[in-house]
């Protein structure tokens, strides 16, 4: 039976047509995987399916039933239920009030019955072997926990189609794997299940269909096993597309070392080591790549790095000066260019102009300030260059960073911090969130600004981003550094261990 | 001196504490109201004002409750259905109330409107048994029933909020308003509910200050502690019990104030502003000791 069919879906805002004409089928227990590049629709079109957006044209069948969907109400009465990109619960609740939120059991009329709640999410836990704890806050659980949270939340209403838009953009490998396991139970149990990503390597492991859309419109619609990453990359992006950029660049052994992390550490709110006696040191012309499990103080490693946090202990030091706990506009100023972890926290002004964000940060230098007034001229002409050089898709010249898709406004960033001609580059997911063909050109910049002798420190929990580029990983686990690898001849197996904090004696030690 | 202080810190701290019980829903579900000084001055008036004019108590109450729901809606209109701007709503309400009261009173020539031949003694409740109690007794009894109906409320508030569907709902629509409207939580309804429970909290509040406890009305007496009852909330985060221990330590500033201020002499006016600057005091404190163990730089609490 179809579970899912479009025809013809068809959704405009104003002029621009996010969708066009769409027509795809989902079977019943098979798990569909939309792909397409971020900004090509996919979105909206699972919008639809949950009732967030009404179509323009066209029709949507459930169970070969035409429906109506005005709200996700509606939807998740005629069983569907979505799992979005940024969880859809709240904090301070625990995660079995969170589940059962507006479906609550109550008691003596108008008390909530909090025993049969924890009982119900109990046996909800089980059922689908999930790992939980109802009494747990949502804000001290992990972010793939979280998830499960929010997929028992729909499950919980009955629904048998659950679509899960990006869900694996939040997870570390290790949670990426677990969910891979969890929804092919659930298919099993007799679920649908639709994702949608723009993760190669996940479609062909989890799906049994894959549905391309670009600009939005289907490009293809084919079986999994017949196809594979390389030709559903080139449909997505339309060209052929380097899946992965390696590293030939040599890095002379004995090169200066210009950056030195001695001993460092520091506490977060609790007062628990976050990041606990690190020392490394980067050379000229090297890329170091720091790796672990996202939460093991990387964040807030880079955050002292990018001075927006101060430490306890140790000294970092910059071509041979101490530059422990200075403020991020001194630490451009000597010469290290920042790209931050979260792009529009710490990265970007959403609604401020195209101009005004890649000057940002070095908006008080010489060539684009004049005795504190703003050099509109020249901040203009650097703007066009930038989206010049660094291939940036913009509609409009003098519009928001708002109207950008995710890879055009880390685009944005890579241009200000490289244009700026900095000794080193401190590149936090660099490549987070971004779609394929924004990913290749990022990785090529890096290289070619490492090979010009300027050193890179890339910190990423995208594994495979971190091998192939780096020339040397450091492995972090709870804050320690557990170990450090030649990425060109260190399986994944070893990276793996290092990873959770299990490491052999080194001899030397 | 003890006796009078400890009575006077019941006495003062009634009318924040229903202040900031009715706060704390708009605190939660987000709706910053800081038109709470505004509604309990309108609380205030029109309560003595309808008695000065009908003598009759129980129309008193339903009139006063029922101006400030048409505050509660003004504000949750403007500020909800018409996102406007929640602080300049509120700063304009509170100017009105303001206005509308010195209106009146011009209109009547005088100053303030007493109400004659009013026996505040007879609105006094003297609780049996815990009135012999030494020290206790007298702190506890013969206080209005207002001001009892205010502790009690900690109490309510507190089940309201944590132990009902609609204190769940509030507090989801305040953290996270996309996650309320996904499982069709009517987000806008909850807010009004909230807004319109602190328009009635203040009501009480401004009925006690003024008709419950002197009889007389003047303009501006409730003396910005609808601002104090904000700076509780803020320091007790909301959270009903914590706010209204906040709002007893400024009552009991309040309290030592007019207490002390007896041996002041020419000075005396300087003791008033005691609750002030423990206001700000503790502000800088809780603020102080929450940003103290925090390593990064710009961090903010709670947002």
């Amino acid at each position: 039976m179809n579970m899912i069919q479009t025809i013809d879906l068809t959704k405009r805002f104003g002029d621009f047509t996010a969708n066009d004409h769409i027509s795809l089928v989902v079977k019943e227990q098979e798990i569909k995987c939309i792909v397409g590049e971020n900004g090509a629709g996919k979105s909206t079109l699972m919008n639809m399916l949950y009732g967030l957006l009404e179509p323009t044209e066209g029709k949507i069948l459930i169970r070969e039933k035409e429906v109506n969907l005005k709200s996700p109400t509606d939807a998740i009465a005629n069983g569907i239920g979505m799992v979005h990109q940024h969880f859809m619960l709240v904090p301070s609740l625990t995660v079995f009030e969170n589940i059962l939120l507006g479906a609550e059991i109550k008691k003596h009329k108008c008390l909530i019955d909090e025993k049969t709640e924890i009982a119900k999410v109990q046996e909800l836990i089980a059922q689908y072997h999930f790992e939980l704890n109802p009494m747990d806050k949502i804000e001290d659980i992990s972010v793939g926990s979280r998830q499960r949270v929010e997929i028992l939340k729909m499950l919980y209403r009955n629904v048998d189609i659950l679509i899960l838009d990006e869900p694996t953009a939040v997870l570390t490998p290790q949670e990426v794997d677990e969910l891979m396991v969890s929804l092919k139970n659930l298919k099993k149990q007799g679920k649908t299940i639709v994702v949608i990503t723009h993760k190669l390597r996940e479609v062909m492991e989890l799906s049994d269909s894959v549905t391309v859309i670009k600009h939005g419109k289907v490009i293809g619609n084919m079986e999994t096993k017949d196809t594979n990453e390389q030709e559903l990359a080139q449909m997505m992006v339309g060209r052929n597309v380097i899946l992965t950029v390696s590293n030939n660049n040599m890095v002379d052994e004995q090169a200066e070392i210009i950056y030195k992390a001695d001993h460092i550490s520091t506490a977060n709110i609790f007062g628990k080591k976050v990041v606990d006696n690190m020392s490394f040191c980067v050379r000229k012309g090297e890329i170091l790549g720091i790796a672990g499990v996202e939460g093991n103080g990387q964040s807030e490693l880079v955050k002292i790095m990018s001075g927006l946090m101060e430490t306890t202990e140790g000294t970092i030091s910059f071509h041979g000066e101490n530059i422990t706990n200075i403020w991020p506009k001194e630490i451009r100023n000597k010469g290290i260019g920042i790209i931050p972890e979260d792009r529009y926290a710490q990265g970007l002004c959403k609604e401020m102009s195209l101009g005004d964000n890649i000057i940002a940060g070095y908006h008080s230098r010489k060539d684009v300030c004049r005795r504190g007034i703003l050099q509109r001229k020249a901040i203009n002409s650097k703007r066009d260059k930038g989206i010049k050089d660094f291939d940036i898709r913009v509609g409009d010249m003098n519009g928001t960073v708002a109207a950008l898709s995710g890879g055009n406004a880390q685009k944005i960033i890579v241009s200000r911090e490289l244009t700026a001609n900095p000794d080193m580059l401190i590149a936090c997911q660099p490549t987070r969130g971004v779609d394929i063909g924004s990913i290749e050109a990022i990785h090529k910049h890096l290289l070619e600004y490492a090979k010009k002798g300027n050193a890179v420190v890339l910190i990423s929990s995208e594994l495979s981003e971190i091998m192939s580029l780096s020339d040397r990983v450091i492995v972090m686990c709870k804050g320690k550094i557990t170990g450090e690898i030649e990425p060109r001849d260190t399986n994944m197996m070893k990276v793996g261990l290092l990873m959770a904090g299990i490491h052999e004696e080194e001899k030397n030690e | 001196m003890l006796n009078s202080i400890l009575y006077d810190c019941i006495y003062h701290s009634a009318p924040i504490i229903l202040c900031v019980l009715g706060g704390c829903f708009a605190y939660k579900a987000n709706v910053l109201n800081i038109a709470l000084e505004g509604m309990m001055l309108n609380g205030a008036f029109v309560s003595v004002l309808t008695y000065f004019l009908t003598g009759n108590m129980l129309i008193t109450v339903v009139l006063t409750l029922l101006s400030a729901l048409i505050y509660g809606f003004v504000f949750s209109y403007f500020g909800i259905t018409l996102k406007g701007n929640v602080i300049v709503i509120g700063l304009a309400l509170n100017m009105v109330a303001l206005a509308i009261a010195g209106f009146v009173l011009v209109l009547m020539d005088s100053a303030n409107i007493i109400i004659q031949n009013f026996d505040l003694n007879a609105l006094k409740i003297h609780i049996p048994l815990i009135e012999n109690i030494p020290v206790i007794g007298h702190m506890i009894s013969g206080h209005p029933i207002i001001t009892y109906l205010s502790f009690v409320m900690i109490f309510l508030m507190y089940i309201l909020m944590y132990k009902t569907k609609f204190g769940v709902y509030v507090r989801v629509v305040g953290e996270n308003e996309e996650a309320a409207k996904s499982i069709g939580i009517k987000t806008s309804f909850y807010k009004y509910a909230a807004v319109l429970i602190g328009a009635i909290g203040c009501a009480l509040a401004g009925m006690n200050l003024s008709l419950e406890r002197l009889g007389l009305f003047t303009n501006n007496m409730t003396a910005s502690r609808g601002f104090i009852a904000i700076a509780a909330i803020y320091c007790g985060q909301g959270k009903p019990v914590q706010s209204a221990i906040y709002a007893i330590l400024f009552g009991l500033a309040r309290s030592l104030s007019v207490n002390l201020s007896i041996f002041a002499g020419n000075a005396a006016g300087l003791f008033d502003c005691i609750p002030y600057l423990v206001m700000m005091v503790v502000l800088s404190m809780a603020s102080y000791i929450k940003h103290k163990p925090i390593k990064e730089r710009g961090y903010k609490v709670n947002e």
